[in-house]
């Protein structure tokens, strides 16, 4: 194989693109110098006082920095790891239906909640477990008495995390329906001839040819790690559950609106960037070393 | 014995069955809701008397949305992007996907790219220098501005460079072997038998483009510009109740037209709708039956 | 220079003319005196020599509809402007509620601002200590016409001070209408005679009616799902303006402003969430909210406004023009009616927390070439505004305001809805004859006339002068003004006061909803103190001594 000759091909396929990223992302990238600067309006950026590390003091510096940190890592883990099981169980179950009619409409009737906006879906929520609402109404033909769920630092944060679920697993779904498509049928057959049951076939087929694609999207979305859904928990909280649910995010948010503060957002963002490439570098070695995968 | 198999398997099938339509149930109740809520009358929208069933069935906000000139322009704007920044996303996705596919052996520099990629993924200056170089670029209220900051889908690009690596070995090695070049392999091989995930990765980007509002609200300005997301955006967003005095009054009324907003929803929800089941077909039916053979 | 002088003769007979039907007649007494003296002056303070091109953008109101043909840029108030000023706009982007603030915030920060614009006292600041604006002294004391100064010097030039800064006038800034300030406690009338309740006077008469609706079923229904007063995520944020649903009305009954800066009773400005005041406000509502007579869920609700539309609830605070929400629940139930009250204070009194006296500022560009077109494009605006020139008369006020070339904003008298209301009642009562109204008065008159023929048949009309009848009624009473004396945002706020406002909700709403024990509130003011609070209170008071130097 004359291998070299192909470089030049390889770099023309490639060029482009590398272009696009080099205007929309690279230059832009000046922009995170204002992480580092007291940046006043009408001074730019070659004008704004240097601070080194104000900025990012003034983050932990923050009264309860420990408690809005908490809660962001600990609400995205939690959808993180919801956002890797759930829909994939959701796919497996699917392509197990024989129907191709209800295969069909089910899974597009699962994707449609992704296309509503938070806002839209925060009143439904809102609605849904209020003190009158469809749950608490079901919980009390058991006999529970009625919860005021938005308002409790209990179930604030499990609410978050479920009706994100709630919202993105058909769509997610998708990229799992993709993978189960591309195995080749001729395993099943195999399988089904060896006398290997239903589940079985999930087992030694299924799962296996899921793996590349569940560690990619597990490696990715560490990297959001410190994301733990702005627009979701903007539209859903209130300062009685500040205490579960204010993240950095909302919080920055706030500090915002007392004033429009370009170097602390900038400084929390590029934070938050950084922790987000260093947690996905670890993951992509651990990737690398345990499944023997690279997936980048 | 043999009965008792099929018996179960017949419990199993439909167990099976009722857990999906109890899952879809679930799903697909928000959008009943905002569809009765669009066909109810308004008083009984603003006073959240709506559920699953319309209240006062009427058909008033579809009429309005066909009376206002926006929202029509604002959707064909829409389908333009889609269709030029699907097609841009899809030619970035596939042509950067294959070189990166290739190990290291093949194409050494490929993790100096990859790692660049990830790095722009991953970081960004902000939306102030974004906005400055659209400016500098005189982008603003051309559909480019809203195409090109993200022609390059790293998500997209990544996940079927993976699809690409996962490709059976017997395929590419034949091709090798009859000496076929990299643009050959890509375009003959590769993308005929990556259709789930070509698939998969068009309906990403085309859905992103189709739900992105933000960047048509920086760089459009001027509404007859606007894509349908940014449109529906600036009327259904929460107004800020504290901010409002008498002067407008007609902007609270506006917005508080629950029908309205959650009419133009429906009606924006339509084409996705309309253009899914072409790509659907992809994901659900095994397309590599018979291009491999054992 | 023909027209020039013609048009300040008009302005002043225009001015005479609603002087006569103006409580105030001093006012009409200045502008007599003061406009000779403009006339002698040089300049054309109505219309630039030579027609100019200016760029602006603008925030505009969602869906508000223009005539055929017309847009932003090209409508009868542009046209008006440019035939009267010389002035065109070129309208570099507009945009709508968030989408607008979000375009301005990126523009501003990115320096990429059009020669004259109108802003918020938030971007005005920020752009005045960036050094961003033309100072603006000299041409306000050339060019602002009589009517335009007399304007001001109603407001006994607060509006002036607070478009100065470092003692340059920055912007032009508009007047606030004061009626949007009174919170009205408004309750179902239909309620109240069913269950034979008196109209409510005090904080404790509240309670009172509350209790009556949660316990003894209003509507009838034979359900106990009547719910008390209404309240929402926000209830707590009194700013000047009456907010539908806030608890502001029955702050003011304890002499309490929280979320303000007010005097307090040594004269000293002081931060109104800290003080005794507010801690027994917050204990009353927190009484209230235990005995069931606050919506239990008022926490998580955007917005309250389903539970009156739906008549679940008779209960709500809001300002004079409620009469949008209230219509709609007479669509729902014609039965139900509404009427508006005043809560007093324990000695009888009523406070009102005042709307800033200005909320807009139009600002020109630093280096831009003809700053004075601002003033041209502002004494037009007031006169059309006013009604003096007759050819404004000529306008259909039924189209948007915010189509007027930049903008939205009243220059307006603070009490344009007191006169409106005058002159409504003195065209109903056949005081003076209708066709002497201004179309937008005629409208009203012949709204109110339909309505009274068929009471409530068309909703349209009701809703279109109502307001200026029973609410503004009560805005005639008298009241004690208290005022915001501080809008601004310190060095320190600029960090901390973030986090102050979560100590601040989160310790209101945990007290009232009985999270935590009504004494709790020490503990949050010692805590809003140690961790910025006395800081930025030195800051406050430093600041403003400073200005009134």
């Amino acid at each position: 194989m004359n291998v070299k000759s192909y470089y030049k091909h390889y770099h023309l396929m490639l060029i482009p693109g590398i272009i696009l990223l080099i205007i929309f992302h690279i230059i832009p990238m000046l922009g995170i110098a204002i992480a580092f600067q007291d940046f006043r309006i009408g001074r730019g950026v070659f004008g704004s006082d240097w601070i080194g590390l104000d900025n990012f003091k003034y983050l932990f510096q923050i009264h309860d920095s420990s408690l809005i940190l908490y809660n962001t890592v600990f609400i995205s883990l939690c959808k993180i790891i919801a956002h890797l099981i759930v829909p994939l169980v959701f796919a497996v179950l699917l392509n197990e239906v024989r129907f191709m009619i209800v295969k069909r409409w089910v899974q597009t009737i699962v994707y449609l909640p992704h296309f509503l906006s938070w806002v839209i879906l925060a009143g439904v929520v809102i609605e849904m477990f209020s003190l009158k609402g469809i749950i608490n109404h079901t919980l009390q033909l058991f006999g529970v008495e009625p919860i005021m769920f938005l308002t409790s630092n209990t179930w604030f944060p499990a609410i978050v995390v479920g009706t994100d679920i709630w919202k993105e697993f058909g769509f997610a779904a998708i990229i799992y329906l993709a993978a189960l498509a591309g195995i080749n049928p001729s395993l099943y057959e195999a399988a089904e001839i060896d006398g290997a049951s239903r589940l079985k076939q999930i087992w030694y087929v299924t799962l296996p040819n899921l793996v590349t694609t569940t560690v990619l999207l597990a490696t990715l979305s560490i990297g959001n790690v410190l994301n733990a859904g702005f627009d979701q928990i903007f539209n859903l909280y209130n300062p009685v559950v500040y205490q579960s649910g204010d993240i950095i995010d909302t919080y920055v948010y706030r500090v915002g609106l007392v004033q429009a503060q370009y170097g602390f957002a900038t400084a929390v963002g590029l934070l938050k960037s950084i922790i987000g490439f260093i947690l996905i570098i670890i993951s992509y070695r651990i990737a690398y070393k345990f499944a023997n995968y690279r997936i980048f | 014995m043999v009965r008792n198999k099929t018996l179960s398997a017949r419990l199993t099938e439909t167990a099976l069955i009722a857990l999906m339509l109890l899952i879809s149930l679930v799903s697909i109740a928000p959008v009943v809701h905002t569809i009765s809520v669009s066909l109810s009358n308004t008083s009984a929208a603003a006073g959240g008397l709506v559920n699953f069933w319309p209240v006062g069935f009427n058909i008033e906000s579809y009429r309005k949305i066909i009376d206002e000139p926006h929202f029509i322009n604002s959707f064909f704007v829409s389908v333009k992007r889609v269709i030029l920044g699907g097609g841009v996303n899809f030619v970035m996705t596939v042509l950067m996907a294959y070189p990166l596919s290739r190990s290291g052996k093949e194409f050494p520099l490929r993790n100096v790219y990859m790692w660049f990629m990830l790095f722009t993924m991953l970081f960004s200056g902000g939306i102030i220098p974004l906005y400055l170089t659209v400016k500098s670029l005189g982008l603003f209220n051309s559909l480019w501005a809203l195409v090109l900051p993200g022609a390059v889908p790293v998500f997209n690009v990544v996940l079927l460079m993976n699809f690409f690596r996962n490709m059976p070995k017997e395929l590419t090695e034949a091709a090798y072997m009859d000496g076929a070049g990299p643009w050959y392999m890509l375009l003959k091989i590769f993308l005929p038998l990556s259709l789930p995930s070509l698939a998969t990765v068009t309906l990403f980007s085309v859905v992103g483009h189709w739900n992105a509002f933000f960047d048509g609200m920086i760089f459009m300005r001027s509404i007859e510009y606007y894509p349908l997301q940014t449109y529906i955006q600036q009327l259904v967003v929460q107004l800020n109740l504290s901010e409002i005095d008498s002067s407008q009054q007609e902007m609270l009324a506006k917005i508080s037209d629950k029908t309205l907003n959650a009419a133009k929803i429906v009606v924006s929800m339509v084409p996705i709708l309309v253009v899914y089941p072409f790509l659907q077909k992809y994901f659900i039916h095994g397309i590599m039956l018979g291009s491999v053979k054992e | 220079m023909k027209i020039g002088k013609t048009l300040i003769l008009l302005v002043i007979t225009g001015t005479l003319v609603s002087a006569c039907t103006s409580k105030n007649p001093a006012s009409s007494t200045t502008t007599g005196s003061s406009s000779p003296g403009a006339a002698n002056s040089k300049v054309d303070q109505f219309k630039m020599p030579n027609p100019i091109e200016v760029t602006t953008f603008k925030g505009v109101t969602a869906g508000a509809k223009l005539p055929e043909g017309d847009s932003a840029e090209n409508n009868q108030y542009t046209r008006y402007i440019k035939d009267k000023t010389n002035i065109s706009f070129k309208l570099l982007w507009y945009a709508s509620g968030a989408d607008y603030t979000q375009k301005l915030n990126l523009a501003v920060a990115s320096n990429d601002i059009p020669d004259i614009m109108l802003v918020d006292e938030g971007v005005f600041r920020t752009l005045a200590t960036a050094d961003q604006l033309e100072d603006l002294s000299k041409v306000y004391e050339k060019y602002a016409s009589p009517l335009t100064k007399e304007l001001y010097n109603s407001t006994n030039n607060k509006a002036i001070e607070k478009a100065t800064y470092k003692g340059k006038l920055m912007g032009i800034p508009n007047i606030s209408v004061q009626a949007d300030a009174m919170s009205f406690l408004w309750v179902r009338k239909d309620w109240m005679e069913k269950l034979n309740l008196q109209a409510p006077k005090t904080v404790d008469d509240i309670a009172t009616i509350a209790k009556a609706f949660v316990e003894k079923d209003p509507d009838g229904n034979g359900k106990a799902d009547t719910i008390g007063l209404t309240g929402y995520e926000k209830a707590f944020d009194n700013g000047g303006k009456a907010n539908f649903h806030n608890f502001k009305g029955l702050f003011e009954a304890y002499n309490a402003y929280p979320t303000n800066w007010v005097k307090d009773s040594s004269g000293k400005v002081v931060y109104g969430s800290i003080q005794p005041e507010t801690k027994q406000a917050l204990g009353k509502l927190r009484e209230m909210y235990a005995a069931g007579l606050i919506d239990k869920e008022f926490a998580i609700l955007k917005d309250a406004n389903p539970n009156v539309v739906s008549g679940k609830s008779g209960l709500f605070f809001g300002p004079w023009w409620a009469t949008g929400i209230i219509s709609d629940t007479f669509t729902n139930n014609p039965k139900a009616d509404f009427t508006p009250y005043l809560i007093m204070d324990a000695k009888g009194q009523k406070n009102n927390l005042m709307v800033p006296v200005s909320n807009r500022f139009i600002v020109v560009k630093k280096g831009m070439k003809n700053p004075e077109a601002a003033m041209i494009y502002a004494n037009n605006f007031i006169a059309a505004q006013r009604k003096v020139d007759p050819d404004a008369l000529k306008l259909d006020f039924s189209i948007d305001a915010s189509y007027w070339p930049i903008g939205n904003a009243t220059y307006d008298y603070a009490d344009a809805v007191e006169r409106k209301s005058e002159m409504l009642k003195k065209a109903m009562s056949g005081a003076t004859k209708p066709e002497e109204l201004n179309p937008e008065m005629k409208d009203m008159y012949d709204k109110a006339m339909r309505d009274q023929a068929n009471p409530r048949k068309v909703i349209k009309d009701w809703k279109g002068f109502w307001g200026y009848t029973v609410p503004a009624e009560l805005l005639k009473q008298n009241y004690t003004k208290v005022y915001s004396e501080y809008t601004a945002v310190t060095k320190t706020m600029e960090r901390k006061w973030a986090n102050l406002q979560k100590l601040e909700t989160e310790a209101f709403f945990k007290i009232v909803m009985g999270n935590q024990p009504l004494d709790s509130f020490d503990k949050f003011v010692s805590d809003w103190k140690s961790q910025g609070g006395d800081d930025i209170t030195k800051e406050v008071q430093d600041e403003l001594k400073a200005a009134s130097k």
